[in-house]
């Protein structure tokens, strides 16, 4: 026992302990990249690398995939609801109308991934001023059910929901919607202010003026990916959440 | 034994080495601790808007009168499809005497006579309200007044239109002397 302290206390051999940790260190990275490479040796060309794209109605709006090819990402950042543009070019909606707006997530990657989206609505009134007071509840997103999408009710508000996708979504694979439609509730409509105008005749207009009328709405899906290897340390590291991966793959909330 | 100078150099040389054990002890654990972080992941964001569509849609009644009948069309001329509805009012006199008719116009509650389908932003309707006014040989001024409403088309949940007369955007009257 004393020849131990005694050894402990020497900083040659701790010196010579550090080294050996060290070397070994190494020598794992050095192992772990020769088999890397033998295990894909066959297939050197399918590279690791992440990509997701957002889908609207069929049509590719933002994507962010990694290339290998100059190290570099592939991104664009499009613009939601283009389709809802009148003849006058300006994006307008009905109350109560029923609206497509089919949102899916596509892998872009060459790996698997999990996905999730984040959707937050709120309103802006016609001088572009953000307007809490008008609930963003009126703004009615047909919410997928039953298809693979679950939605986080813990993490999610009035304002945001949270997703997520709860299957592997494989490389190159679309998932299903995680909603159809978009809807103004009619209820904006209901708060209204009358006019009453008199002409020289003594004829009268009642015009009714909607309170909310030229207010605009605001969608934003922010969609994030990960992969599905050690894929519960993953998700904690880059999202924040726990989850639990059964034994088919699939993601449980805590 | 050693001397005063030699001791403290040893020490000294202990001290470096003992630094150096350190370093190498760290750059290893560090370089462990980069390995475990590294996740691929990706993100993307898209937003966009639209402003909500509830202004005004203007109405006007368009009446042409041929031997004692007024032929009304109401025309939309503002930017929002309506449904429109109309109501005639005579003297206590003359209001017997009415006689209000036309396809595709209905009477119902209120005793408007509601006209069946939506009028589309910047159309007329297609059939013409007639109202028939039996003078009664009278040789007096009377007046027959027309109140013309539209309202917006709503939308239920299915995404049918339907009307709904609590909310009326246009009101116009208008009289034949």
């Amino acid at each position: 026992m004393k020849k131990i302290r005694a050894l402990l206390r020497k900083p040659v051999f701790l010196l010579a302990v550090s080294a050996v940790l060290l070397a070994a260190s190494t020598l794992g990275s050095a192992q772990a990249a020769l088999t890397y490479y033998s295990e894909n040796y066959s297939a050197q060309m399918s590279v690791s690398s992440i990509g997701v794209t957002l889908v609207e109605n069929g049509e590719k709006v933002s994507w962010r995939d990694y290339e290998h090819q100059g190290g570099q990402w592939s991104e664009n950042s499009g613009k939601l609801l283009q389709h809802l543009s009148g003849r006058d070019g300006k994006e307008t909606v009905v109350p109560g109308k029923k609206y497509q707006e089919k949102l899916t997530v596509q892998n872009s990657g060459d790996i698997d991934a999990y996905v999730r989206v984040i959707l937050y609505r709120d309103w802006q009134n016609p001088q572009g001023v953000r307007d809490t007071a008008l609930s963003p509840g009126l703004i009615d997103l047909g919410l997928s059910k039953g298809n693979g999408w679950i939605v986080d009710e813990k993490a999610s508000t009035v304002e945001r929901t949270v997703l997520y996708y709860q299957n592997v979504l494989p490389a190159g694979e679309e998932s299903p919607s995680l909603c159809d439609t978009l809807k103004i509730h009619s209820d904006i409509a209901k708060k209204a202010a009358e006019t009453v105008v008199e002409d020289e005749n003594g004829y009268r207009t009642i015009t009714t003026r909607y309170v909310y009328d030229g207010y605009r709405f605001q969608l934003t899906a922010e969609v994030d990916a990960v992969q599905t290897h050690n894929a519960r340390e993953a998700i904690k590291s880059a999202w924040g959440v726990d989850v639990d991966v059964a034994a088919d793959d699939t993601l449980r909330l805590q | 034994m050693l001397s005063r100078e030699e001791d403290g150099m040893k020490k000294y040389l202990n001290k470096k080495i003992l630094c150096l054990a350190g370093a190498v002890l760290l750059l290893s654990a560090s370089g462990a601790a980069g390995r475990a972080m590294a996740y691929f992941t990706t993100y993307v964001t898209a937003s966009g808007g639209a402003s909500v569509s509830l202004g005004f849609t203007h109405t006007v009644p368009q009446e042409e009168i041929v031997d004692w009948t007024k032929r009304i069309v109401v025309e939309n001329q503002g930017d929002y499809d309506c449904f429109v509805r109309l109501k005639v009012f005579a003297g206590q006199k003359y209001q017997e005497g009415l006689d209000i008719s036309g396809q595709g116009w209905t009477k119902g509650e209120g005793d408007y006579y509601y006209y069946k389908d939506v009028v589309p932003a910047g159309s007329s309707v297609s059939e013409q309200l007639l109202v028939k006014i039996d003078h009664m040989e009278s040789t007096e001024d009377f007046n027959v007044i027309v109140v013309q409403e539209c309202t917006p088309v709503l939308y239920d949940e299915n995404g049918s239109p339907y009307m709904d007369w609590n909310v009326i955007l246009d009101s116009v009257q208008d009289s034949y002397h």
